[in-house]
This record gives structure tokens, sequence and C-alpha cells, in this order.
């Protein structure tokens, strides 16, 4: 072939290997552009599911133990039940308590900073005015863990089995993970005389702590911060990204710095910043407890026994047709009744708001926050 | 080596040049069927990712309108267009000349719809409403009937709307006026303010999760002729068989308003004015409604294909209604769809040709719960293909998008000003 000849089939390859090579570069482009946009879709849906996360924080809030300071190891733990963001127990003269306040209606709060343990002078959680930040990976083992253990008294189902069907109850239901068990053996058959031996509180100290290093796989993705503005009203923050719900930097650098969980980066962290999305609701707690199912209690439907039927419902201008027991099954005119009732011992949430932007603080004391 | 062989050498032969003219042109066939469909592939990757973009937009557009409601309340456009689920009609039942009832919508500021004979004004705060305050602990018998003779006690002496009801009925006999202290009005005076001022949802958005949806006011007798359908007529929407409003439905004997006292299962209406049913989100749909479908209640939005063109006295009464969502055998389900949805076009001065993009929203409350409904979805005029995203959303609720609006237009702006500053918004006194 002559070099001619051979320069038009390199002109042709090399025309058809650009083609290939344009197409490609064009297909990567739009290909990266379209992930990145989903990106910041994933972004915006993964921090409303935060908003969802913030409201049972805020639901559960309400009722879980509180300890007087959790980072003062000098005090106790207590963990004092508490009854709602505004006390539900009567109040027999003025306005409701402000909640949470123990069984005696002491708060479980403080509006004295403590400075003994090397923090600032911002009020904490969950007194009106502080905040508490939210990061929301998975920690490798939470405290007081239990195994995902479905059945731990499975009945045999061999019928020469001499506990054949029998729902012996041998071992305990929940149990802790091995690792931090409290050495009761999971696997039946055991000798519950002998496993009981074997019990130790060895590692109930462990277990009680768990393990709160966070799981790489789920670090960084989202987080949520609420700040109680007053008695039942919380501004919930919804991050997605990286700054495990920090404001700022001098949020990050608040006594005690926590500014190693960046490098000590404050370009990192606002490059981080940059990159998440945050969205601010205000919302309202109340007591209000969910749905309850009356539709048993206050049967409308059932015939009183005097009732001879026929021609007509006039029997049912009677004021009162028949109580149900709450929780009891009942049988009545050809129909199965039961009562139902869902509890919620945590309250409702009464509202959302949405917010444009960032809430303003009182001041620009960096002691009061706004969120 | 001849001249002639060199020229032989370095030129082609006919058969080489024909050979080579059809292999170029297989070639260039190749070339330009691969530059085609390269183009083609561009294209159709374009589109997809046109399209891709355009649910996206539809994705956020809908995320945008959970969270600030401006299809149904827009305050950045003139109050004739945008802000039409905000007036409030009065009509006079006779009950007490010069005091006539004042029904407002959604987005009604409760400032100019509350009652003008309320013994309270309203009162949102979250302690005032709390269950520890024992002026919001309802007081009633749930055991009542419509036309009951009373024997467990005349329960709108311990709460009632009024400072002083006169209490009986011709069934029951006169009672004669007593005076009730805050303690015995303020639940009944918000509940009833904030039914007369929002309507059924706007109530249920407002009062505390499983609440009863009742209270006892003066008697009022019912209208005497149920009509054609068994049901009242209806002031402003004459010959639909639809079940509100109840203003003008009298009370029960006891003093309830009846609008909260509706049928149960059996489902004939002369026997459903005689039954009550007062009503927990709960009992409401799954229990009484159970032969006849679940009860939902709409925000029912001001600019779709139903309500378009309706005045505001039609529109007070959409947000008095409730529908039968489930049998979709009677009429009044079928005008739920329509009714109750707000579909708009991402792009509505788009060329026909370019892919189509709606939003939809239906904001709803069903089954004891507050839902939000949400559809994207594109049709594209050249492939036909159609894509759709459904899904409910959580985000703000009614009350907090009436707190985001100033009562007189324009946002209330929260977060540019400091708690001092608040602004005033369409709750506000």
């Amino acid at each position: 072939m002559s070099t001619t000849r051979r320069g038009s089939v390199l002109v042709v390859v090399a025309g058809l290997a650009l083609l290939i090579a344009g197409l490609a570069i064009a297909f990567l482009a739009r290909m990266r552009g379209e992930a990145e946009e989903n990106q910041q879709i994933v972004r915006t849906m993964q921090a409303r599911v935060m908003l969802m996360a913030g409201c049972g924080y805020i639901l559960e809030g309400a009722r879980v133990g509180y300890d007087p300071d959790p980072l003062d190891t000098t005090q106790a733990r207590s963990h004092a039940e508490a009854f709602g963001w505004i006390d539900v127990r009567p109040a027999f003269t003025g306005a409701p308590l402000d909640g949470p306040r123990d069984a005696a209606r002491a708060p479980l709060w403080t509006d004295v900073p403590v400075t003994a343990s090397g923090r600032g002078a911002r009020k904490r959680w969950p007194a009106i005015g502080a905040a508490a930040r939210c990061p929301m990976h998975v920690l490798r083992q939470p405290p007081f863990a239990t195994a995902l253990t479905a059945a731990y008294n499975p009945m045999p189902t061999d019928p020469a089995d001499p506990a054949f069907a029998k729902p012996y109850l041998r071992h305990p239901d929940p149990q802790p993970p091995q690792a931090t068990g409290n050495g009761w053996p999971t696997t039946p058959p055991a000798d519950p005389v002998t496993a009981a031996a074997a019990v130790s509180d060895a590692r109930l100290a462990a277990w009680s702590a768990g393990d709160r290093e966070p799981r790489p796989e789920s670090a960084g993705i989202s987080w949520f911060r609420v700040f109680r503005e007053s008695s039942a009203r919380f501004v919930v923050t919804c991050g997605a990204g990286a700054t495990m719900g920090f404001r700022d930097w001098a949020d990050v650098t608040y006594p005690p710095s926590q500014a190693e969980l960046f490098g000590n980066d404050q370009q990192l962290f606002e490059r981080l910043v940059q990159d998440e999305v945050r969205l601010w609701y205000r919302v309202e707690w109340s007591d209000a407890i969910g749905s309850a199912y009356f539709g048993n209690f206050i049967d409308n439907e059932i015939y009183p026994a005097s009732y001879a039927g026929g021609g007509g419902s006039n029997k049912r201008d009677w004021d009162h047709w028949l109580l149900h027991p709450i929780n009891a099954s009942q049988r009545s005119h050809g129909s199965l009744r039961n009562s139902v009732v869902r509890p919620n011992h945590c309250g409702t949430i009464r509202w959302i708001q949405r917010l444009s932007s960032a809430p303003l603080a009182a001041t620009d004391d960096a002691d009061d926050l706004a969120w | 080596m001849s001249a002639r062989e060199t020229h032989r050498q370095v030129g082609f032969t006919l058969i080489e040049l024909l050979v080579a003219l059809a292999a170029g042109a297989l070639v260039m066939l190749a070339l330009a069927a691969a530059a085609r469909m390269s183009a083609g592939t561009m294209t159709i990757a374009n589109r997809i990712a046109h399209e891709n973009a355009l649910l996206r937009a539809g994705l956020v557009d809908a995320l945008d309108e959970v969270d600030f409601w401006r299809s149904y309340d827009d305050p950045d456009a003139p109050p004739a267009q945008g802000q039409r689920l905000r007036p409030s009609i009065a009509m006079e039942d006779g009950h007490e000349p010069g005091h006539p009832i004042r029904l407002g919508m959604p987005f009604t500021p409760l400032a100019a719809a509350w009652p003008d004979n309320a013994t309270e004004t309203f009162d949102l705060d979250a302690k005032s409403w709390s269950s520890a305050n024992r002026q919001a602990r309802w007081r009633g018998n749930l055991m009542e009937k419509n036309h009951g003779d009373l024997r467990a006690g005349r329960y709108a002496m311990f709460s009632n709307a009024h400072r002083a009801p006169s209490l009986g009925s011709p069934d029951t006999g006169a009672f004669g006026s007593v005076t009730l202290p805050t303690e015995r009005t303020w639940l009944a005076s918000q509940m009833r303010g904030l039914n007369r001022a929002l309507g059924y949802y706007g109530l249920m958005d407002y009062a505390p999760s499983n609440s009863p949806y009742a209270w006892y006011g003066e008697y009022r007798a019912p209208p005497p002729d149920p009509g054609a359908d068994h049901n009242p007529p209806y002031p402003w929407r004459p010959g639909t068989s639809g079940h509100a409003p109840a203003v003008p439905w009298g009370t029960t004997n006891g003093g309830y308003d009846r609008e909260f006292t509706r049928p149960m299962r059996g489902n004939r209406e002369l026997e459903s004015l005689r039954n009550p049913f007062f009503c927990f989100l709960g009992d409401w749909n799954n229990n009484n409604f159970l032969s006849i479908g679940g009860g939902s209640f709409a925000v029912v939005p001001p600019n779709n294909d139903v309500t378009r063109g309706l005045d505001d006295q039609q529109m007070v009464h959409y947000h008095r209604w409730w529908f039968y969502q489930l049998n979709v055998f009677t009429a009044a389900s079928t005008t739920y769809a329509p009714t109750s949805i707000q579909v708009e076009r991402l792009l509505p001065l788009a060329p026909t040709t370019w892919p189509e993009v709606s939003v939809s929203v239906r904001r709803s409350s069903s089954y004891g719960s507050g839902t939000v409904e949400c559809g994207v979805r594109l049709s594209s005029p050249v492939t036909g293909h159609v894509s759709a995203l459904n899904f409910t959303a959580f985000g703000t609720t009614l009350r907090g998008a009436r707190m985001q609006r100033a009562p007189y237009g324009g946002w209330a702006d929260w977060a540019s000003a400091r708690p001092a500053t608040w602004p005033q918004h369409l709750d506000s006194p």
C-alpha cells in the first residue's frame, strides 16, 4: 500500500476514533451533569427525611429521661422520666408548667451554664433557648442495644420432642448482643439453671455505653438540629451533608471545641457547608395523642335488647347505647367487634412552618441561638 | 525501468479505482450511518436528559408547593387572583338577629371571621390548649342523641359556646339560662370559632389531635323539610347530595350543632337526622362510614377545573363538604378527585412539541390523618411516553402556611426578623 493510501486510511480511522471519543466524552459529560443534578435532589430529599427525624426526636424527647448534665460525670445519672414539653399533669393553679419535669415536678433542665466541664455559657438542652445537634450516622452499637434475634424461644416442631408445641420461655427475650451480653446462651437447648449461673454483669458498663463510633458508610450523610424556641415550639434544621449539624465554624470551636472532627480545617468545614442542603422549619408540639379508635366504645348501631326490630329504628333515639370496654372483644348482633386503641405516649406535632432561611436570634451574642 | 512502467506504478488501474470508489463509498456510507446514529443517539440522550431534568424540576416544584402552598394562596399575586381562599361570607340563621354567622375559608384571617358574639377571642397558645389546662378539656355526653331525652344530664351547662345560654328544647322543656365561667366556655368557643372561620379542614388542622368535633350552644330547631334527598337543603347549592354545611341544620335536643352529627352505618338520611355521631378523626371514617366509604376533607384549590370561576359563597361551601372517597359508585366520589386536586403545568408557555410536565397536589384529611398527595407527570408528545412520580409529602401544615402570610398580602418573613419584630400573619389578633 502506498503512503498516500495509508494516510487516507489513517485519516478515516482517526476520524472514526474521534467520533467515538467525542460521543464518549459527550455521554460522560452528560452523565456527570445528570449525576450532579440527581445528587442535589437526593440531598434535598435526605434533608426532608430529617424533618421526620427531628419531629420524632421532639416527640420522644417530651417523655424520655434526662440527666441533669450528661457530660458531667460527677453527677448521678438518673434519666428521670419526663411528662411533656408542657407538663401534662393538671395545673391546679395558674398556667401549665414548662417541661420536662420529673415525677416530683422538678425541672430536668437548668438555665444556669455549667462551665466546670469546660463548656461555654450557652444554655443546654432541653432548656428553652438551647439546641440539640443530632448527626444521623449509625453507631456501631447503640447504648443498651438488643440483638436482632427474632425468636429466642422457638417451639419445637418435632412431635418426638418432649417439648413439642410447648411455648417454654427458657431464654430471656430480648437479650444484649453477644459482644456485650451477660453470658446467657442464646442457642437452645440450654438448661436455664445452668445458664443463669453463667450470667455475669461484667460487661454491663460496656453494654450500657455501647460503641458510639460511627459506621463509616453512614457518616456525613445527614443531620438535624433542634432548637427549643419556647415551651412547645421548636426550630428544626434539616441538613444533608457532612457538617454534622454544626451551624458554622464558631459553633464548631465553641467550648469545648470539636474542630478536630474537621481536621482543624475551617476551609474544609466551610466547603462542606456550601455543598450541603439546609432547610429550616418551625414546629409546635402538642400533648394530644394520636387517633384513638372509639368506634366500638361509642357504638351507635347496636340495637338495645328491647328493640323488637321491623319497620324502623325509632328506638335509636335513646340517649345511651352500649359501652364496650376498651381492649375487650365483643360479639354482638352477628359481628365481632374489637375495641382498638393505638397508644401514643409522646404527643403530636401540631403544626409545621417552613422558614425561608435561617432564623435570626434576638441578639448577635454568640450564646444567643435561634436554631 | 521504463517511463511507462513507472507511470503504471504510481497510478491506479481502472479496476483499482472502481474498487477504491466502491470501498470508499461503503466507508462513507458507514460513516454517514454512524454519524446519523450518533446524532440520533445524542438527540435521544439529550431528550432523556431534558426529561429527567424536567422531572427533577417538577419534583422540586412539588416540594416547594408542599412547603409554601402557593397554589392555594399566592401572597405575591393580586388578591382577586391569588388569594381567593381569604374572603368570608355572612349568613343569617335567624337565631341571633344582628349576629350573622360568618363563614371563612382556609386562608381567611382569623380576626376577620371570628364570631362576633364569641365568649372568647381566638387563643392559639400551646399552654392554653394543654391537657393540663382545665379550660381545654372537653365536657359532654358522647352518648347523647339528636332527639335524646338527656337522661344522663344536661351537659350544655358544663360546656357551651355562650356565656349565658338559654337551655332547653321543645322535647325536653325549657331549662332557663345559666351563666358560665370561662373554664366552661373557652373550648366550645375556640372550636366553634375555628370551624366558622376556617372550615372543616382548617378546624381539623388547628384542633389538637383526637379532638371531639362537637360543642354545645343554644337549641336551634332543625329545618322542617329535609328535602327530596333526605338532606336539608343547602342555602347555596340546592340539589346537591353532599353533607354540609350544617349551620342551618339546627342542634340536637342537648344543644350540639348538628353540623357534626352525621350518619352512621345504616345510612338512611332520615335516620341520620336522628342519630348523632361525635366526630373523632378515627371514628369518623373507620366506623360510621364503613359501609359507604371513607370520608375525606380537602383544602379545595381555588383554580382547578371545578372551582375556577366560582364565587365566594360556593368556595365557602366546598370547604364545608366531605367527600366519599372510596365508594367510586357515588356521584360524590367522582367529584372528589377533580375538586380536591390542583394540577399545574410546569412550563405553560412551552411549545407543544416539548415534553409536558404537570405537578399535582392534593391536601386532605382522610382516615384520621392529614395527607399531602403529590404527583409529577411527564408526557412526551413525540414518543407518547408517560412517566409519573406519585408520593406523599411531609411539610408545612395549613397553620404553618397561614403564619407564612401577612394579613393584607405579601409574605410574613419570620426568618429575616428578630423575635421582637416578628411579622403579623393570618392568625395575628
